[in-house]
């Protein structure tokens, strides 16, 4: 069984090779057929098949490409929080909230879920204009590929987001749109270490240049 | 050949290993081993260091019947120039932590 996996990701990892490098796509064949175990030849195609991925990013254009669509995407998610606190600004100058509004008609005894909420208008605002701040580092980070600095700011923006995480479910006592809030920022933290990982500055394992 | 710029523990140790028996042609398996590097991380390096003229490689005829022949790696004279490079600059220092003694 392990054994038809590793054909199998070999196979995968051939489409995924940049044309130029399928010299090395016949070396890595050629190697898993003289593996003996079963584990260790799916263990040698996996890596191979991250090998072949890496190749591909790391290819000029699909690297620049990645870079360039994290960009747009983890922008967007900074342009909304940023949003969302010039929101919370309005809101505690005395605007009309209509979240809150529509919490309080929400069901009987929301009542005191949007007490709660009114209380937090602080700080959830500034921790969402926090998490665009420390998206938007992220992104010039990227685009200068700054590797460390770009680690720094993934750092700073889960420790954010886990804080405004804390706020906004204590204050709404939403298990499951916690739960999403959360997964979306795992995602994103994710997403972010593989940028990191296979196309930001990925000459940094060079050792010749 | 580009500017000399050893960074990573993985990179350093490739070539450590390709240096310690420079005339012998290597194959990409015994060189996970050796190194203890996944080929997923020991490919990639092994093409950089093709691309920067430091590797040559040549395919072997399997001893075995039946088999594909396998790509064997060793360093160029540019590769070993480098590697003693690297040697020199880390050698001074302590070996970073997992590198095989030389």
């Amino acid at each position: 069984m392990s054994h038809v996996l590793a054909r199998f990701a070999m196979r995968l990892a051939a489409q995924v090779m940049p044309p130029a490098r399928h010299t090395w796509t016949r070396a890595m064949r050629a190697e898993l057929a003289h593996l003996e175990t079963g584990l260790g030849a799916f263990v040698f195609a996996f890596g191979c098949l991250i090998g072949a991925l890496r190749a591909r990013v790391e290819a000029t254009a699909g690297g620049v490409f990645a870079v360039m669509a994290y960009c747009a995407a983890v922008m967007g998610l900074s342009l909304f929080h940023l949003a969302c606190a010039l929101d919370g600004v309005r809101v505690l100058r005395g605007g009309v909230d209509p979240f809150y509004e529509s919490l309080i008609r929400a069901w009987p005894g929301s009542q005191a879920i949007a007490a709660r909420w009114q209380s937090q208008y602080l700080e959830v605002t500034l921790l969402f204009a926090a998490l665009g701040m420390a998206n938007l580092l992220g992104v010039l980070c990227a685009v200068r590929q700054q590797s460390f600095a770009f680690l720094c700011a993934i750092a700073i923006t889960a420790a954010i987001a886990i804080g405004q995480a804390c706020v906004v479910g204590n204050a709404l006592g939403f298990s499951s749109g916690l739960r999403l809030f959360i997964t979306v920022m795992l995602g994103q933290a994710v997403l972010s270490l593989l940028i990191l990982r296979f196309a930001i500055n990925p000459s940094r394992k060079d050792p010749t240049r | 050949m580009a500017q000399f710029r050893p960074s990573s523990r993985q990179s350093i140790c490739v070539l450590r290993a390709l240096a310690a028996q420079p005339v012998q042609w290597r194959y990409g398996y015994d060189l996970m081993k050796e190194t203890s590097l996944q080929s997923g991380t020991l490919y990639p390096l092994l093409m950089r260091l093709s691309d920067q003229g430091l590797l040559e490689s040549e395919w072997h005829t399997a001893t075995r019947a039946g088999r594909p022949p396998r790509h064997a790696y060793r360093l160029t004279a540019a590769g070993l120039a480098a590697a003693t490079a690297i040697e020199a600059a880390h050698g001074q220092t302590a070996a970073p932590d997992g590198l095989p003694a030389t």
